[in-house]
């Protein structure tokens, strides 16, 4: 459908399950390595056009996080995306500055409703904050006259997979246009159906979609055109 | 002398537009001598979104003697509430239908809204004109051709009313009726449509083409640029109709958009246009266009009558992207015929061709449509209550309609945030 190259810019510094496993501090690649992968996107182009979406870490945490956008708008892309917890997007000239840079599609990482959220990420008041960065980039876009696809991106894992339906309902209140459920490895999807069954039924419900990757998990056949995110492509990392 | 007869004329409307159709009535009505200093008209342009209460207090506060609401699928439930509280606050009111919701179900939406008196079908310039002289004058108005209407018990529809020549019709903007405003200002050329796509209203009752003359257009067009207006629209069903038309037009315009002038949201043929049409579609001042492909699905487009050829449909898009001009291309979910692997590949192949935006829309069964006449032999299911949403179809069911309806409306808004 619409095809984005996903380019992993670094790992950890996004919120996560400290159940699971302690928070990681975020690791950056090289801006070298990653704009190589810019250009290697653009010259192996399947689409219509480049699309590139900056994966794996705190987009703002990376300290060349403009030069990586600078990079793919010069290569050509059409849609540039970053994923974020959303916190940073409410600090200083954040919000209008990555949309003035280039961007135009948000992921915000979200491990449940509020208080699941905080909890899981040991850090009160983090969902606050990433739903009032969600606030502030719609508002900037809205001042600058510019479309954006704000949308959310949820990691499961055993000790979330209840909270799903409730971050699905805390995305939508915040006004994404989709959500992304990204089952983790060791979790038992099948076992867990009902939860996910209830995430895309509360999606659909206020007409919002919600899909999960990967596309190889094993869903109910009713849940089929749910199985698989239209907008993602190849990782490069 | 007696008092005027006081007729308020009341559209909802998409927010920040008029009433293109209602002003056409009003301009027509008093133009003629029959009702010149005899009838007293108020245009209301509300938003489509306002209460059917407030609406009521708007028209009664002004007192009238008939209400004229123009009805379109998306405003007809607000109309009919609020046609219902002005009847019931104020039992002397007449209160006349008009547009394409109620034009081809008019006995039927006279029989579900005792407030309605009468039901204007089809164009409703010359109709409304004579019923507005016929209830000034306190004769049965079920006697005007071109209306459905109440008599004693019965609702009675009286003959078809022969179509206007179209210069006969006095314009909105040359007899100041209608103000152009920047942005939502549209103009017409001609009415009818070549096509018969099963799910559109578009030309339904006109057995031909009819246009206005290019003096005319010419002159509105120069009216409204002189009002400071250089961004405006035409609503012809398809701008590109034919290939000396468009020459026409194009030549009509080009002097206009050498000076900035830019239309929007042009609906076109895609499959007719190559370079040369595209060259004349920008020296118009065109910059965005509409068009299909409505669907890919082979056995949906043989239901609706409509043709696809891929290529020329890519060379079409290709043809107006080379030259600067944005293509929307609109999808319709639950089109007869369609399976959810069919609506997937829809989208596909229109993000394919990267046309600008994709418009995603759910089908709405119209009152007078293929579609609407079909629908039981098609197995479609859809709302009665106006916009007559698809429920389901024979070949997707109610729940995958609205998954459909959500990821396309999903892809569709990843597809237009780009830089």
């Amino acid at each position: 459908m619409l095809r984005f190259n996903q380019i992993v810019i670094g790992e950890g510094g996004l919120p996560s399950c400290g159940k699971c496993a302690p928070h990681a501090d975020a690791v950056f690649r090289s801006s070298d390595k990653i704009i190589e992968n810019i250009h290697e996107a653009a010259q192996s182009l399947r689409g219509p056009v480049l699309n590139v979406s900056f994966v794996g870490t705190e987009a703002f945490l990376h300290p060349e996080m403009p030069l990586l956008v600078t990079s793919a708008v010069e290569a050509g892309a059409s849609r540039v995306g970053v994923m974020t917890g959303g916190q940073a997007l409410s600090h200083g000239n954040n919000a209008a500055g990555i949309l003035h840079a280039g961007v135009r599609h948000v992921d915000v990482v979200c491990l449940g409703d509020e208080a699941t959220h905080d909890e899981l990420t040991r850090s009160p008041g983090s969902f606050a904050a990433a739903r009032a960065g969600v606030k502030a980039v719609h508002a900037a876009a809205g001042e600058a006259g510019i479309h954006i696809a704000v949308m959310g991106h949820v990691p499961v894992c055993r000790h979330n997979v209840h909270a799903i339906p409730g971050a699905v309902m805390e995305l939508i209140t915040m006004g994404v246009i989709a959500v992304h459920l990204q089952p983790a490895n060791d979790l038992d999807v099948a076992h867990n159906i009902e939860w996910f069954g209830a995430a895309f039924q509360t999606g659909i419900m206020h007409g919002t979609w919600v899909c999960a990757e990967p596309a190889d998990i094993n869903l109910f056949e009713r849940w089929s055109l749910h199985v698989g995110d239209p907008c993602h492509v190849g990782v490069a990392r | 002398m007696s008092e005027p007869l006081r007729i308020a004329l009341v559209a909802l409307n998409s927010p920040g537009y008029q009433s293109l159709g209602l002003a056409y009535v009003r301009a027509h009505a008093q133009e003629d001598t029959r009702l010149r200093g005899r009838v007293a008209f108020t245009t209301l342009d509300l938003s489509s979104d306002e209460d059917p209460w407030w609406v009521a207090y708007r028209v009664l506060t002004m007192e009238p003697d008939v209400v004229a609401f123009s009805v379109m699928c998306w405003n007809a439930r607000r109309i009919y509430d609020a046609a219902a509280l002005i009847k019931a606050a104020r039992p002397d009111t007449r209160i006349v239908l008009g547009g394409p919701e109620v034009s081809e179900n008019a006995h039927a939406v006279l029989a579900d809204n005792p407030a309605v008196e009468v039901v204007v079908r089809g164009e409703g310039e010359q109709t409304f004109t004579e019923l507005v002289d016929v209830m000034r004058n306190g004769r049965k108005v079920s006697y005007v051709d071109g209306v459905t209407a109440r008599a004693d018990e019965r609702i009675i529809a009286a003959p078809d009313r022969a179509l206007a020549n179209l210069d006969d019709l006095p314009s909105p903007y040359l007899t100041g009726v209608l103000q152009p405003l920047q942005g939502s200002t549209y103009l017409e050329t001609f009415r009818g449509c070549p096509h018969s796509c099963a799910y559109c209203f578009e030309g339904k009752g006109f057995p031909q083409i009819r246009s206005f003359s290019p003096e005319r257009v010419k002159r509105e067009v120069q009216m409204i640029t002189d009002a400071g207006i250089d961004e405006f629209s035409f609503i012809d069903p398809v701008f590109n109709l034919n290939r000396s038309r468009l020459e026409l037009v194009s030549g009509i315009m080009k002097p206009f958009a050498d000076k900035g002038v830019r239309l929007h949201t042009i609906e076109v043929d895609i499959e007719r246009i190559d370079a040369e049409e595209a060259q004349l579609l920008w020296d118009a001042g065109v910059r965005t266009v509409e068009t299909g492909p409505q669907t890919v699905g082979a056995k949906a487009l043989e239901i609706c009558d409509r043709g696809f050829n891929r290529e020329r449909f890519i060379t079409g898009v290709e043809s107006l992207k080379n030259v600067g001009i944005s293509v929307e291309c609109d999808l319709i979910v639950g089109l007869p015929g369609d399976t959810t692997a069919d609506v997937l590949q829809s989208i596909a192949f229109v993000l394919s061709v990267d046309p600008g935006k994709l418009q995603m829309s759910t089908l709405c069964v119209l009152p007078g449509t293929t579609l609407w006449d079909r629908a039981d032999e098609l197995g479609l299911v859809y709302n009665s209550q106006p916009p007559h949403e698809v429920i389901q179809t024979a070949d997707i069911d109610f729940a995958d309609l609205r998954r459909l309806e959500a990821y396309g409306t999903a892809l569709a808004a990843r597809y237009r945030a780009r830089i």
